[in-house]
């Protein structure tokens, strides 16, 4: 089963796909636990590509892909805005450190890191795809 | 978003409720920072709130920092899953004091 989203480039349209995201999920039989990870993890990156990535002021979406199989959920976030690896741009989030030292940068992608399996990024052509998986689910 | 507030032995309790998202973080912090002009110490109280992610950590560490400038005490309370596993992953449950119901989270203000 599998289902796409467009969204446009503002920060409302997050909890509106929220919704949407628990709707599939509950209609593809993943699991009611696996549905806040999922959506923890595309706010995070929603957010970074909604507040960094569109800077020219041109019109833009986002496309969002979820796609349930025997083996596990796939999210593919495709965008045309500026290229941003998760796995080798983004700062290591500090994790301990007291309250006058922690910081929160990083954490979006500290999140993506725990809670799925899988993490694919490729850049190409004006074009970024991040693929997402997680299993069982 | 919707905040309701009470005082109990004269701590003030907040309770936001629903999402604390990159939408609607900013409108709670500033309501935060407006309260604690007034008020050094806080209870947070995550019963009513259904969803937290980073924007809405970053504004609970925001506060803790500004809490201790003040020389008060912040304590959380309620906090229940999912929402637990987002602060516990954040390594936030080390740092931040956390206490099981509002009740508890005023005596330890009132210490």
């Amino acid at each position: 089963m599998q289902r796409a989203f467009r969204i446009q480039t503002e920060l409302r349209e997050i909890p509106r796909l929220a919704e949407q995201v628990e709707a599939f999920c509950e209609e593809a039989g993943v699991s009611m636990s696996s549905v806040y990870p999922i959506n923890l993890v595309l706010d995070e990156w929603l957010t970074n590509l909604i507040t960094y990535a569109f800077d020219d002021g041109a019109e833009h979406t986002i496309e969002v892909e979820l796609r349930k199989a025997d083996d596990g959920l796939t999210i593919t976030v495709t965008d045309d805005g500026q290229a941003f690896n998760p796995l080798t741009d983004a700062p290591e989030a500090q994790l301990d450190g007291d309250i006058d030292s922690r910081q929160v940068g990083g954490l979006g992608i500290h999140f993506m890191k725990t809670l799925m399996d899988e993490i694919d990024y490729r850049s190409a052509d004006g074009v970024n795809c991040l693929t997402l998986r997680k299993q069982p689910v | 978003m919707q905040v309701n507030e009470e005082t109990i032995d004269g701590v003030l309790v907040v309770s936001p409720a629903g999402r604390l998202d990159s939408n609607t973080s900013p409108e709670f912090e500033a309501h935060l920072f407006q309260r604690m002009e007034d008020h050094p110490s806080l209870v947070i109280r995550f019963g009513d709130v259904d969803y937290i992610s980073s924007a809405g950590l970053r504004v609970m560490l925001m506060t803790a920092k500004k809490v201790k400038q003040n020389g008060g005490r912040l304590v959380l309370c309620e906090i229940g899953d999912p929402i637990r596993e987002v602060f516990e992953i954040s390594g936030f449950l080390t740092i931040l004091e956390v206490c099981d119901d509002p009740r508890g989270a005023v005596e330890r203000v009132n210490a």
